[in-house]
């Protein structure tokens, strides 16, 4: 019996990898067993993935949603692998890992650039549970967005397929294009409100724990705080026109997904990777005050 | 006996060229046989007009009596006053036994684009009909036709050909309607045209769990059949602009020379309602629908019958055992027809050859009886008995040898000697 404690990223990494080109291969080559042998590696890579945030959180005593920005990168990827595979075990025939695995394997990469400490402030604070709904808001709200630009990704795609008349590759069956817009549609719904209730109950927070004296050197001019709070005022309009004009064109309502979404999506990474280096950003706040690891620290385990 | 095709198919031409040449109702067939019976009035002819291809057949006893391919390029060209650009000068023909094998091969469902569908047996014993009715087809196209039928159900039956999606309106629908919409039950369909193909359509989108069903015709009174069968709602063809715009499915199939829906006229539908989906599939050929409307905005998808070559193509290629196997067939029933016929042809030598020996063989005996006619009746028989040997010694090395030169064709110098030496008369 293997101890789940040596578990890896790598060992995760791996699987989502060789799942992607699988996906790929079932395309181009209609191997009829190789969308078992896809989910196959995808169910084998999330085992391992829930395994590392279940040991890590035991290791820490957190939750994998609040230990570290590592964790919660893991999180999000963890969930948008749950929703590949629920979706695909619905339908197996669904090529949905073309377009879910390289945002789940860049998060998971992402993860290797921000620190993995527990953040001390979470571990010694008395509002554990809020600073949980925080994060839980936010995560939830983010893998909306995430649904949403792939389903946007996915309807583009088959439009463009469709419209040019081009018949769609043999393994690559998708959703078709009234679910697709129904799925962007409400994710774009669902996470807007999700994403507002996390900035708002950070907000409350931060002042909450600037009066602790917990934090002092957080302030609302914080570049992070202010890219963060543009980027959910772009999604908030977004979010807004979806719903004064609600007979817009779906193909519309896609390309405007992929930008609102792709904007948040890269931002979001960038910040936890380009400022989590500084120790007084907001950043550091959520994942503590460690230095990024290297790229030749993939190998290490989450007892490590 | 010559056998000849010209062919437009989906497999050569494309559906601009096919449009243009083709004969999309019986009227106009009745017109192309008038004219091709003035200009070749020795030969069988049989026209087949399909969304797939336009295929001219023709027979004749006499090789120098059939028309050339340019002569049948020149009629298809003088009939849709077309000149003769580059596509249709590239229209083959093929002679005798690939001829043969080409019309099999057709009714078969071996050259179709939707591989093995049954819809092309009837189009082929449509197309006999009116040319009979037309009085420009005869005995060997007849058989031609008759013989191609059979190896249909042969195919048919020995195959897997047959099973799966074997309808253009299946292939279509079931590669694009359904990478469209979620499910068909709530969507308003729209068939135009009540021919078999308009048919073929409607019984896949039952099955498939349409229940809006709107059936547009000029004949109000076949849409109102096919409404009965279906349970669709019959309309009449008035309303055709105002039910475009209700439609989210619209298939069609006449057999109009001319687009019915111009895009000027689809715009005008879209106003009021540009961000709902709309799936057009026009069977026509000529087309139904301008080819411009799929630029009309975003959210309609117009599909013609060559936009499904390429599905179709990969459906072949996921079905070679069964081709390979129909082509068997095919090569075995095209054979055994040549065969026939040229044992046909060389029968009427073999039996006037077989009737003068036969001739010289009774005059004698009738002399040599008269002569010695004390000769016992078992003894008669004995020596006509005798000669009816050596009769057939003599007769079986030429007959052979014409036998084995009909294998490859119809022996046209074999069967001039053979007149020429024994003095044969017609």
């Amino acid at each position: 019996m293997p101890d789940i404690a040596n578990v890896t990223v790598v060992c995760f990494l791996a699987s989502y990898i060789v799942a992607l080109v699988g996906e790929f291969l079932r395309i181009t080559t209609s191997i009829r067993w190789m969308r078992w042998l896809v989910l196959l590696f995808s169910c084998a890579g999330f085992i391992a993935h829930t395994a590392y945030l279940i040991v890590r959180s035991q290791q820490h005593d957190l939750p994998p949603l609040v230990g570290s920005a590592h964790d919660w990168l893991l999180v999000l990827s963890w969930l948008c692998m749950a929703y590949y595979l629920i979706r695909t075990l619905r339908n197996p025939n669904l090529a949905l890992g073309v377009f879910l695995y390289p945002p789940v394997i860049l998060l998971t990469l992402s993860a290797y650039f921000v620190s993995s400490n527990p953040n001390e402030l979470v571990v010694q604070s008395e509002i554990r549970q809020w600073i949980l709904l925080h994060a839980a808001f936010l995560v939830f709200g983010i893998l909306g967005v995430l649904v949403s630009f792939e389903s946007s990704l996915m309807y583009l795609y088959l439009h463009y397929r469709l419209k040019h008349k081009r018949p769609i590759p043999g393994g690559l069956k998708l959703p078709n294009l009234e679910k697709l817009a129904r799925v962007n549609w409400w994710s774009v719904l669902v996470s807007v409100p999700l994403l507002t209730l996390g900035m708002a109950s950070g907000v409350i927070l931060l002042f909450y724990l600037k009066k602790t004296d917990a934090a002092e050197e957080l302030k609302l001019t914080d570049p992070v705080i202010l890219v963060n709070g543009f980027v959910w005022l772009v999604m908030f309009l977004f979010f807004i026109r979806l719903l004064v004009k609600p007979g817009a064109k779906s193909r519309q309502v896609a390309w405007m997904t992929i930008w609102a979404c792709g904007f948040m999506l890269l931002t979001l990474l960038g910040l936890q990777i380009l400022f989590g280096r500084f120790h007084d950003s907001m950043d550091s706040f959520h994942s503590g005050s460690e230095q990024p690891r290297s790229v030749y620290a993939l190998g290490e385990g989450a007892a490590g | 006996m010559k056998f000849q095709v010209v062919v437009c198919s989906h497999e050569q031409s494309d559906l601009d060229l096919r449009e243009k040449i083709a004969f999309p109702n019986e009227e106009t067939l009745q017109n192309a046989y008038r004219v091709l019976g003035a200009l070749f009035p020795r030969t069988e002819h049989v026209i087949l007009s399909t969304c797939n291809r336009v295929e001219i057949y023709s027979a004749q006893e006499d090789a120098a009596d059939l028309p050339s391919r340019d002569g049948v390029l020149n009629f298809l060209s003088e009939f849709h006053h077309l000149t003769l650009t580059e596509p249709m000068q590239n229209i083959p023909a093929l002679v005798d036994q690939e001829a043969v094998q080409h019309l099999f091969r057709v009714v078969s469902g071996l050259d179709s684009m939707v591989l093995g569908e049954p819809q092309i047996v009837n189009q082929v014993k449509q197309a006999y009909k009116v040319a009979h009715e037309c009085s420009a087809c005869g005995p060997l196209t007849h058989a031609w036709f008759q013989d191609a039928i059979h190896v249909s159900a042969r195919v048919r039956s020995e195959t897997a050909l047959a099973e799966g999606k074997v309808s253009i309106a299946s292939v279509a629908v079931g590669e694009f309607g359904k990478n469209i919409f979620e499910s068909f039950t709530d969507k308003l369909v729209l068939v135009i045209g009540a021919g078999e193909m308009a048919e073929e359509a409607l019984t896949y989108l039952t099955d498939e769990g349409v229940k809006k069903l709107h059936i547009v015709n000029r004949s109000l009174e076949k849409a109102e059949s096919l409404a009965v069968k279906f349970g669709g709602e019959p309309k009449p063809y008035d309303q055709l602009e105002e039910l475009l715009a209700r439609a989210d499915i619209i298939i069609s199939a006449t057999g109009a020379d001319r687009p019915i829906v111009t895009a000027e006229m689809f715009a005008k539908t879209r106003t009021q309602n540009k961000q709902k989906n709309v799936f057009i599939l026009d069977l026509g050929a000529p087309r139904d629908f301008e080819a411009s409307i799929s630029d009309l905005d975003e959210n309609v998808f117009l599909f013609d019958i060559d936009d499904l070559e390429q599905t179709c193509q990969r459906n072949r290629d996921l079905r070679r055992k069964e081709i390979v196997q129909g082509e068997k067939i095919v090569e075995d029933q095209t054979q055994k027809f040549m065969h026939a016929l040229y044992h046909r042809a060389t029968g009427p030598v073999v039996k006037r050859l077989m009737e003068q020996w036969s001739e010289v063989r009774d005059q004698e005996l009738e002399r040599l009886f008269s002569r010695l006619d004390t000769l016992e009746e078992t003894q008669q028989q004995e020596i006509t008995y005798a000669i009816d040997r050596i009769l057939k010694k003599i007769l079986h090395p030429p007959l052979q040898t014409l036998k084995d030169q009909a294998r490859e064709g119809t022996p046209h110098t074999l069967m001039d000697a053979l007149r020429r030496l024994f003095r044969l008369s017609d």
